[in-house]
């Protein structure tokens, strides 16, 4: 049980931020990394170290969180809610050299709700590689599919993003 | 550096500035959902040792045993009750028989006409047919 207070020390935020962001439901994220560290501490002994312990935390938090939005699907959405960060349970550190033209708040603010819009495989990949700076590499391996794949998935997520916000570019 | 790559890298830097922080309080409501589960798979565990399968079979037979004794008493009382009340019964009848002085526990009279009557009628009919018999027969 000891280990599995480390592995919450060294990678509990990285899992919420991942949880919270596919699911962007702060008490839902919560169940969801409890959930995980629970099957972590199930898996443990067969964890051969071939992928690295944060890939193979996120990779149970990444397909505990698909369960969710399969179910979700039935269940219906989530009410809509103004703040998108707050509904998420997400926090915005301020960006130091930002462009003063622009509105960093609610620029980011903007993103959050156009992350919102985008399907579960496209979020999953802007999350892990803009989020939580996962390499291609590994995040073909977390959700087992081809780079190619994860590379196609970013450029149509960026596309999405990017034609969301346009109206806010200078 | 085009418009499109400078939009893209503004939108990469909102993307790493949002973050959620771990929650304390999951990591004990899972260490209280680890600790009640280990709780519960010991017993499991326990059925599944040989200590658990000789304490199941000891249990079987002791209740096996405790029925059968309190069938087996259970028919001993009833043997008994039984033999008891036939023996009273058959006593007392014996009793009665050879206290009794011919009229069967009835009042006098009527033992003795209903005991009579039948001889009586008969006997004065065969007396009256055999005088009749007589008187007719020279």
């Amino acid at each position: 049980m000891a280990a599995l207070g480390e592995v919450f020390a060294r990678y509990g935020g990285a899992m919420t931020t991942l949880a919270a962001s596919m699911l962007r439901n702060r008490t839902e994220a919560d169940d969801v990394v409890e959930d995980a560290l629970l099957r972590i501490h199930d898996a443990a002994p067969g964890f051969r170290g071939e992928r690295g312990l944060r890939t193979w935390s996120l990779r149970i938090v990444a397909n505990l969180c698909r369960d969710r939005l399969r179910r979700r699907k039935f269940q219906g959405d989530l009410p809509d809610e103004p703040d998108a960060f707050e509904r998420a349970g997400l926090k915005f550190d301020p960006i130091a050299d930002w462009d003063g033209a622009l509105d960093q708040r609610v620029m980011a603010a903007a993103l959050e709700r156009a992350i919102d819009s985008l399907p579960p495989d496209q979020r999953e990949v802007v999350v892990l590689r803009h989020r939580l700076d996962l390499s291609h590499a590994d995040m073909a391996e977390l959700l087992n599919v081809p780079e190619g794949t994860i590379k196609s998935r970013l450029a149509r997520a960026l596309a999405v993003l990017r034609e969301h916000l346009k109206g806010m570019d200078t | 550096m085009n418009g499109d790559d400078r939009f893209d890298e503004r939108i990469t830097r909102l993307l790493a500035a949002s973050h959620a922080s771990a929650n304390p309080a999951v990591l004990e409501r899972a260490r209280a959902r680890l600790a009640e589960r280990e709780s519960a798979s010991g017993f499991l565990a326990f059925l599944g040792r040989p200590v658990a399968l000789a304490t199941a079979a000891g249990l079987l037979v002791v209740s096996i045993a405790a029925s059968l004794a309190i069938v087996s008493s259970e028919r001993a009382a009833t043997a008994v009750t039984t033999a008891t009340a036939t023996q009273a019964s058959g006593g007392s009848l014996v009793a009665a028989l050879l206290d009794d002085d011919g009229t069967y526990g009835l009042p006098a009279e009527l033992a003795s006409s209903s005991v009579n009557a039948p001889s009586d009628a008969g006997s004065t009919g065969s007396a009256g047919q055999s005088s009749d018999s007589n008187g007719v027969t020279p």
